[in-house]
């Protein structure tokens, strides 16, 4: 057995000691539970690089004007051959918003966001809805290529040394028709950039992302890449790493006290981009939460179901941070949420319908 | 008498001409119903749902109990017609806040499945709970089986074939919410929501009755029969 594997092992029992009781201060609410926390080795804690880290704050481009949008969304269906209008009537008109669509198709949009300059487009998918494969769709290689090619001459290139490229995928659809017969049709390539920052990896809002189509047309694109500019973090400005290192349990333990056991997969220093004008560090958790609950409704009696729920968090690093994270939660959905009763009901409920099986 | 007739006709013109200037009704001006269930307390899944629902009204707003996709859905899921569930979940799958619904057998149950009532649209903003053909190839019977598939009227129902994320799901429910009420396509806006928002290895998916491809929240087709076989499915790989 070498040594590695003894440390492995070690640090595995160590960690299914650590069980915690889930008195937590702040928010989170005493539980009767105890939930088991296991760390795999793959999770090692991160001790900060104190005189490195840096946030990045968004540079103070002016607002798009309304004519500057226009602008651009003209260029892009000339690009693409598309044939949008405003759109005045939207239901929900978002401040600072400029929105176009095809009348006649319903996917076909574009939001312009004037004050980010983040842009949504889909072209509509209306003619890829025929039981055909699309003709001359890139190949994955071919796809990453002609998606940089489509953001050049748009001029909405982000900076080289920022991309990433995350994924080539695509869309797809199938279909299974009352003779019993089925048929699965190549629809789409979607290729995905995300972002990086003085080598940390970017999670949030970050991001672009293109539909490409026959022969690699451009059919669709989200672009949320707002300009930033580096500034250090002083030493002072971030918390310790045992601060930190009882924030992510506090978290772990929050979100998993009706949990049986969590199993903490990854903890790695990224950046986190998430609104208020800044990307800034942060710890981002992996893990996965077990839980053991009965099928109510199963055609097995008693039948309890184990469930393996992927999980993910991030947690700052900053004293006072300023990005919004996902455990910032709105009280207001909490308290406009009920209670549900089924004997409120039951007198008011029709009797089946006989007759069907 | 003439005086009071001429009141009647110069009221009658007045009212025609402000109905006339105020235009046919939009779509959006057509009244529909939202149902959002939360399947977990502490894991902010309030929010997810609370961030669907804010762009319409709050009809329907609950921590999710079974009863309410299974025996009587005709009053909460089925009374809605588009319903949002945001918990955990697994292939075919919701883990509620009194125990797991098993979405192949809940057209057995007393209310039959969905959409015999009123529903035409449902969102699981789940993990994996809409299998697509790379997950499983016989991808659609567990919908459409007679007894027991969820799909008896449903028009489309929505959700991830892989992972969702805790981090984006509040993210992407808001962004799906915005698009719908602007009346963008269904499942389109669902996709889209999560190429705005989700992580890369976030995956929609989305079965539908073939005809309803194309609905969307204030226009949609003829409701589906409740023992069809007919159904497409879109992913997104």
């Amino acid at each position: 057995m070498s040594t590695k594997t003894i440390a492995c092992t070690l640090f595995i029992v160590a960690s299914f000691v650590v069980s915690s009781t889930l008195s937590l201060a702040g928010a989170a609410q005493p539980a009767k539970s105890r939930v088991l926390i296991h760390y795999l080795p793959s999770a090692q804690p991160v001790h900060l690089d104190r005189e490195r880290l840096q946030v990045f704050v968004a540079k103070p481009d002016p607002a798009l004007s309304e004519e500057d949008a226009t602008r651009l969304a003209e260029g892009l269906f000339s690009y693409t051959q598309a044939t949008f209008s405003r759109d005045y009537d939207a239901a929900e008109k978002r401040q600072a918003h400029l929105l176009f669509r095809d009348p006649k198709d319903p996917s076909a949009n574009l939001d312009v966001d004037l004050q980010t300059r983040e842009l949504r487009f889909n072209k509509g998918l209306a003619p890829y809805k025929k039981e055909e494969d699309t003709a001359q769709l890139p190949t994955d290689e071919d796809a990453a290529r002609l998606a940089l090619a489509h953001l050049d001459k748009l001029s909405m290139l982000p900076p080289r040394d920022e991309l990433v490229l995350a994924h080539v995928g695509g869309m797809n659809m199938g279909v299974h028709r009352s003779d019993g017969s089925t048929s699965l049709y190549r629809k789409l390539i979607v290729v995905r950039y995300d972002r990086t920052l003085a080598g940390l990896p970017v999670f949030g809002q970050s991001r672009v992302v293109l539909r490409l189509a026959e022969n690699g047309s451009l059919v669709g694109l989200t672009r949320r890449w707002m300009p930033v500019a580096g500034e250090s973090v002083r030493p002072e400005e971030l918390l310790s790493d045992k601060a930190i290192a009882q924030a992510i349990r506090d978290q772990l333990l929050a979100d998993g006290r009706s949990a049986r056991s969590i199993v903490v997969k990854r903890m790695d220093l990224v950046l986190y981009d998430h609104g208020g004008g800044v990307i800034e560090p942060a710890i981002r958790i992996l893990a996965s939460m077990h839980y053991e609950d009965k099928v109510v409704n199963s055609r097995i009696v008693g039948e309890v179901r184990r469930l393996d729920v992927p999980y993910d968090t991030f947690v700052p690093v900053l004293k006072h941070h300023r990005t919004r994270y996902p455990f910032e939660r709105d009280p207001e959905a909490t308290r406009r949420i009920k209670s549900d009763q089924p004997s409120r009901m039951q007198e008011q409920e029709e009797p089946r319908i006989e007759g069907r099986s | 008498m003439t005086q009071l007739k001429g009141f009647l006709c110069w009221t009658t013109c007045v009212l025609v001409c402000v109905l006339f200037m105020a235009g046919p009704p939009t779509a959006w001006s057509q009244e529909r119903k939202e149902g959002g269930y939360a399947g977990t307390k502490d894991q902010g899944h309030d929010e997810v749902v609370y961030n669907f629902l804010k762009h319409f009204a709050y009809d329907q707003y609950y921590w999710a109990r079974t009863f309410q996709f299974g025996d009587l859905n005709n009053q909460r899921v089925d009374a809605m017609d588009i319903a949002i569930f945001a918990g955990h979940g697994n292939q075919w799958l919701i883990a509620t806040t009194d125990g797991n619904v098993d979405l192949t057998n809940v057209g057995s149950s007393l209310n039959w499945g969905w959409g015999d009532n009123n529903a035409e649209f449902i969102a699981f903003e789940s993990c994996d709970v809409v299998p697509s053909p790379i997950e499983v190839a016989d991808w659609w019977t567990n919908w459409v089986k007679e007894p027991g598939g969820a799909f008896d009227g449903l028009h489309q129902a929505l959700g991830f074939r892989t992972v969702s994320y805790q981090s984006t799901d509040q993210d992407v429910a808001d962004n799906f919410g915005g698009r719908i009420r602007n009346n963008h396509g269904m499942w389109e806006s669902w996709f889209d929501a999560i190429n705005d928002e989700g992580e890369s290895d976030e995956m929609g998916s989305a079965v539908m009755y073939p005809p309803a491809d194309g609905d969307t929240y204030y226009n949609f087709v003829t409701d589906p029969p409740y023992n069809h076989q007919n159904l497409r499915v879109w992913y997104q790989h």
